[in-house]
């Protein structure tokens, strides 16, 4: 799957589940983030799926995200619904559950930090000393 | 030591996440009293920035003129800075009259009443 192949490239609205558009904006904006949508459309991140990191989801935030984004650039539909990614943010950080309003930049800080634990390359965290 | 600070950082930190969109934080903090200087840097993930805002001052202005030979009128005008030089010349230039025949008055509530226009009220009444 490679993201210049798609016709439609990703050009797809979300459907807002009810004040979800603090996470629909963030989330368009991370899909068009080539770099980072390539690294989830070719599957490179199941490599990288640390399951160990006590600080990550054991993978399930990267494995759901990486579904949404193949979601959002391989259906043909003009809109997708990331209710599958909004559940699963809701287990993960009850903050987000219910359909209150948020602030778009505190979910960009959740979902970005929550991808990093779960594809750390690191297995084993040394302990560093502060500079 | 910014590359030490990033070395650290790396040790414990290598995703797709680090290699797209993490960056380093300086920050300088200097004791008034001792004046010791201490550096340290912090890595980041989001910057907030500044929005700059543009404010525009809506101007109300009557336009008297001379011995009252035309109606009087009100006018408008919007503007970004407020300098009772720049009014004086956008006013005149609204109205079509050379900036140095017409003397601006500003009516404040508490400064009384200041003008601005190179042209005295005497020379004017002669000039008209």
């Amino acid at each position: 799957m490679r993201l210049t192949s798609n016709s439609s490239k990703g050009l797809v609205g979300l459907t807002n589940l009810g004040n979800t558009c603090f996470m629909n904006s963030c989330l368009q904006c991370l899909s068009n983030t080539v770099p980072l949508t390539e690294y989830f459309l070719r599957s490179y991140y199941e490599d990288e799926i640390n399951k160990d990191n006590p600080l990550g989801t054991k993978g399930k935030l990267a494995k759901c995200y990486a579904k949404f984004i193949k979601g959002m650039h391989c259906d043909s539909d003009s809109t997708f619904s990331p209710y599958n990614l909004k559940s699963a943010v809701s287990t993960i950080n009850p903050m987000f559950s219910g359909y209150a309003q948020h602030d778009s930049q505190e979910f960009f800080s959740f979902i970005v930090d929550g991808l990093h634990e779960d594809l750390n390359r690191i297995k084993k965290k040394p302990y560093v000393e502060s500079v | 030591m910014a590359l030490e600070s990033w070395i650290a950082h790396v040790t414990r930190n290598q995703s797709i996440i680090v290699d797209l969109m993490t960056g380093q934080y300086k920050s300088k903090v200097l004791c008034p009293d001792c004046k010791f200087e201490s550096i340290t840097f912090d890595p980041f993930i989001t910057v907030t920035l500044p929005i700059p805002q543009e404010t525009k001052y809506n101007l109300d202005y009557f336009v008297i003129h001379h011995n009252f030979s035309k109606e009087t009128k009100k006018m408008s005008f919007s503007y970004k800075k407020p300098s009772p030089e720049d009014w004086h010349k956008k006013a005149a230039e609204l109205i079509n009259v050379n900036p140095e025949n017409v003397r601006m008055y500003v009516l404040t509530m508490h400064e009384g009443i200041y003008g601005a226009g190179k042209a005295p009220m005497s020379e004017i009444v002669h000039k008209i």
